[in-house]
């Protein structure tokens, strides 16, 4: 063990206080970073939205969207119901509780998992790293339910990591299947778990592969109960998760998080240079073939290669655990643990870290400060948002998040929501047909033919000329969007209802 | 060597059937690789196209392109010969000349090097790797000749690997067989001078005569399979001056003779072997006494000139350099019967389906929302040339697309697959229209030397009409404008063209499909 010696006698009284100063400083930074990121005025783009309008407007889906029969139960109940406790008992609106999903999620997330380690700054390191290659800062920002059940599978994989030299206790079930719950309960999507499965049993480690798919089994019935529809909800995530890659004819026209990854090159010189690591220092870790967070990693991995979010959400943390587990081992060789080099190690990571998090590059934290939303209060709109019970037709998704986001108690609906694989067939025929003619305005006919005067159709153009529907009439709402509408009879000597794309 | 002996002899009776399963594993996902790939209704986007219909089409590239005086006789005569000669033997379309042009190399160039290497896990490995990253994925499902170049230097460089101090007879018999069939069907004889190089620079002097000696009976030997041994030369050589004052600046090239910035992962693949070599102490020929390693490095370097140097000569250079030291590593990790290699085949294997089938970017099924121009289509009467008309074009793929669909119509192309091809009147035309960015003004000269039957076609969205008023236009297909000389319009008849603002029956959105 590497010790400094060197001239710090009459310091060495301070030396019990470097782990908690170290601790102290990381904790400190998992807050200071979502402040910071949520101080530049930072929304995420998509779910954080309509969870945050659907706990504020407490509608049931089917009076937000217009639904086909995929739809029986809502696949986030208990996050809705989570985020509107916080709403009666805060009285926050939308743009607050998003805020608190984010700061609270990246907290809670990253707090948990470094909390499995003896040294939390390598969880640092793994952040800083992880942010360089993959954008990974923006994933744990999006205030979405599953950085949960990522950090439940990062807690799971390093708690295994501790006690893996120990024979597996079967008490492991009485803490693995209450996370379990918690996160089937809070983000649903209870199948996943068994890719976990699946890396210990490759890693055979079967005892804990037995155990975890007790947790699972139990864990899953408890979580679907804690939703009073246990059956339900079990049954229709499995439905919604083959209707929404096979509704697809190609992955042209899916959602991008469901978009092939490309395979991530990176990932492959990371785990090259990880065991380079372990053979220069000598690192005692179990080997890669016997070790379930490197197998959870490589599933992740070969999944992403059909559907992007194995990879980022199950495959991605398990390769941070991965480069955490050993830069723990490789910092614990080289930095005795109340050494003040340690405590330089842990600053000049945490600012960092910081910096890697916090910076603004190509203005991911701002862009949405550009966003121009459609509200009820916008005296130009005046007309030309839809009416009580209409049909807000667009296809585009984000349309619908920032809308409902700013209007969660309107009276009209989505025709496309959150998922295209929950609208109704002939719906869905359309904005596939939209998606797949690069949003040639001919694709939309059918539903301007189908609209009603409470109707709206919104789409995102230039001000240069309103979308090629010119039965249709044509306001340009606010910067960059158009809304359509049927055309009003005009009566003598009044002004025409719509103005003039080109009239300032 | 390592082996795994423990807790396994129940199951040593299976470990004599461990390589043949390995082998089978690799086999199998390299033919299965390229039959899902094909099965998206996947097509490359440019010369398979164009040589499936030139082989449909039975005319010859004069009858097609409006060239110049240095095209005298086809470049790939060989290539176009073997796919007539198919189409004769089945009847196929030319989607099916297409996908037998993919499947077909795909299998020659992934599959073949598995001859060479004792361990087939070491290439599956190596595909993996540099399918995500280097570019090697899309040229190997390209569907053009140069894959066969590209296998011919797989078998040049194993079979080095494999016989360092000299070839022997069958491998000399196979390398020549390998190069003469390369010059016949691809050509591009003198760039065999690479890998003549990169073998003097390793300092195996033996190979790099004996490489040349075969280089220079192989290349005879294939032009007179041409039956048209002089022209041939004669055009290459007249080509190669020409070219030089054809492409003023780079930017003229097609892309992939464009410079392009080295690939910095290509170092770090170096390094990584140097590390390899170093922690499981390799018995590896040090790096520059490899020609794989010259190869590589002379191609990296002469792709700051021209971007193919790197992919077809310095890719295979790099890929064999590397699956050489990790044949290496797992023999030394590995016993030949060991059952872990038929875990970590399976694995690779897995990956290698995974990695190569993965529609990333919808790069297996882009192709499937193309709109071609063809003469069935009833919005596009009359919008199509008339007999002996001449498409005009500033954009290959307009080329490639409408003579894929249309291989036996009667008009030609004033753009075909290499601009240098042109008459010089209109490479001026062409060479002043990129250097300006598209400005239409310089289009001019076509304008106005265009003739009823001729037609100008451009890409621009449907808002966009071509700024090119002296032509009447007709959006023709999604994205695609169509321009003609105006028609004289008989009183009291409707005018030939629509605005393109208007709703109309021409331009129907296609359908889009549905899932199985």
């Amino acid at each position: 063990m590497t010790e400094d010696f060197s001239g710090s006698d009459r310091y060495d009284a301070l030396r019990r206080y470097v782990p908690l100063i170290s601790w102290a400083i990381v904790f400190l930074l998992l807050l200071v970073i979502p402040l910071k990121i949520v101080g530049y005025g930072y929304l995420p783009g998509d779910d954080a939205l309509r969870h945050a309008a659907k706990a504020v407007g407490n509608k049931d889906w089917r009076d937000i969207l217009v639904l086909g029969p995929a739809y029986h139960f809502d696949p986030n109940w208990g996050w809705h119901w989570f985020l509107r406790q916080f709403h009666l008992a805060m009285h926050w609106d939308a743009e607050a509780l998003v805020v608190f999903a984010v700061v609270m999620l990246f907290v809670v997330g990253n707090g948990s998992i470094v909390a499995c380690l003896r040294r939390p700054e390598a969880w640092l390191a793994a952040i800083i790293l992880g942010s360089l290659v993959y954008d990974l800062s923006s994933r744990f920002l999006l205030g979405r339910p599953f950085v949960l059940s990522m950090a439940v599978e990062s807690m799971i994989l390093l708690i295994w990591h501790r006690r893996r030299e120990a024979p597996a206790s079967w008490n492991n079930i009485l803490w693995m299947t209450p996370m379990i719950a918690l996160a089937v309960f809070l983000h649903g999507v209870w199948y996943l778990w068994a890719l976990l499965i699946g890396a210990f049993f490759f890693a055979q480690e079967f005892r804990w592969s037995i155990q975890l798919g007790v947790s699972w089994v139990a864990g899953t019935f408890l979580g679907s109960a804690l939703t009073g529809h246990p059956v339900e909800s079990i049954l229709q995530a499995i439905q919604l998760a083959i209707r929404a890659v096979g509704i697809h004819p190609t992955q042209i026209t899916i959602v991008e998080e469901l978009k092939p990854t490309g395979g991530e090159i990176f990932t492959l010189i990371l785990v090259g240079g990880l065991i380079v690591l372990r053979q220069l220092e000598g690192l005692k870790l179990p080997a890669l073939t016997r070790n379930p967070i490197f197998w959870m990693a490589a599933i992740g991995w070969i999944l992403g290669c059909q559907t992007a979010r194995f990879w980022e959400d199950w495959g991605m943390p398990a390769l941070l655990v991965l480069m955490a587990v050993h830069l723990e081992a490789w910092f614990e060789l080289r930095f005795v643990v109340d050494s003040f080099k340690r405590l330089a190690l842990v600053a000049a990571l945490a600012i960092t870290c910081y910096a890697v998090t916090t910076t603004d590059a190509n203005s991911r934290w701002t862009n949405h400060l550009g966003w121009r939303f459609l509200t009820t209060d916008n005296p130009d709109l005046k007309g030309w948002l839809p009416e009580k019970g209409g049909v807000f037709y667009t296809a585009d998704m984000s349309l619908f998040y920032q809308t409902f986001f700013k209007n969660p108690n309107a009276d009209w609906k989505y025709v496309l929501g959150f998922e295209s694989s929950l609208m109704t067939d002939e719906n869905f025929k359309v904005y596939h047909g939209i998606l797949w003619n690069f949003g040639d305005a001919k694709g939309y006919l059918p539903w301007a033919d189908n609209m009603r005067p409470e109707d709206r159709l919104v789409i995102r153009g230039a001000r240069n000329g309103p979308p090629n529907i010119p039965r249709l009439e044509w306001n340009y709402g606010v910067s960059g969007i158009w809304i359509g509408r049927l055309p009003r009879p005009v009566e003598p000597g009044t002004a025409a209802p719509t103005v003039p794309a080109a009239a300032q | 060597m390592t082996e795994d002996i423990r807790n396994e002899d129940r199951f040593d009776p299976l470990r004599r059937y461990v390589p043949l399963v390995v082998w089978m594993l690799a086999a199998l996902v390299i033919v299965f690789t390229a039959l899902k790939i094909i099965g998206y209704g996947y097509l490359p986007y440019d010369d398979a196209l164009i040589d499936a219909a030139k082989a449909i089409s039975g005319k010859s590239w004069q009858d097609i392109l409006v060239l110049g005086p240095i095209y005298a006789i086809d470049h790939h005569f060989g290539w176009h010969w073997l796919l007539v000669q198919i189409h004769a033997m089945l009847h196929c379309t030319t989607d099916g000349l297409v996908a037998f042009e993919v499947v077909t190399l795909f299998l020659v160039c992934c599959g073949l090097p598995l001859v060479w290497l004792k361990r087939p896990e070491a290439w599956l490995g190596i595909l993996v790797f540099f399918f995500i990253w280097s570019g090697f994925l899309d040229r190997v499902v390209d569907g053009r000749p140069l894959i066969i170049t590209m296998t011919a230097l797989f078998a040049v460089l194993f079979l080095w690997q494999r016989s360092p101090a000299g070839p022997g007879w069958r491998e000399g018999t196979a390398i020549f067989l390998l190069l003469v069939i390369a010059f016949f069907l691809h050509g591009v004889w003198y760039l065999w001078a690479l890998p003549v190089a990169a073998f003097f620079l390793a300092q195996q002097y033996r190979w790099g005569l004996w490489l040349a000696a075969m280089v220079a009976v192989a290349f005879p030997v294939s032009l007179l399979m041409t039956g048209h041994p002089i022209e041939l030369v004669s055009q290459t050589v007249r080509l190669a001056l020409h070219v030089e004052s054809v492409y003023v600046m780079p930017n003229t090239r097609v892309h992939e003779m464009r410079p392009t910035v080295p690939q910095f992962i290509a170092v770090l693949v170096l390094a990584g072997l140097a590390i390899l070599r170093r922690l499981a102490k390799l018995d590896a020929l040090p790096f520059h006494r490899s020609p794989a390693f010259w190869l590589a490095a002379m191609s990296w370097v002469l792709a700051t000139q021209t971007g193919r140097f790197w992919i077809d000569w310095g890719l295979p250079g790099l890929m064999v350099l590397a699956a050489t030291d990790l044949q290496l590593f797992l023999e030394k990790t590995m016993a030949v019967d060991s059952l872990k290699r038929v875990g970590l085949a399976a694995c690779l294997s897995v990956a290698v389906y995974a990695v190569a089938t993965d529609d990333f970017g919808g790069r297996w099924t882009h192709n499937l929302r193309t709109q071609y121009l063809t003469p069935d289509n009833p919005d596009l009467q009359g919008w199509l040339p008339e007999k002996d008309g001449i498409i005009y074009t500033t954009d290959m793929s307009v080329f490639y697309q409408t003579f894929y669909k249309n291989p036996t119509a009667d008009w030609r192309y004033i753009v075909g697959f290499e601009p240098a091809y042109m008459a010089p009147a209109d490479i001026d035309v062409y060479s002043k229209f990129i250097m300006s960015n598209g400005d239409p003004k310089t289009l001019t000269p076509w304008i106005e030397r265009m003739r009823p039957e001729d037609r100008f076609i451009t890409r621009a969205p449907r808002q966009n009409t071509p700024d090119l008023p002296k032509l009447e236009w007709n959006y023709g297909l999604s994205g695609i404008w169509i321009g003609r000389t105006p028609r004289p319009v008989a009183g009291g008849t409707v005018p030939p063209t629509v605005p393109a603002h208007s709703e109309r029956s021409t331009n129907a959105v296609p359908a889009a499909p549905s899932a199985k």
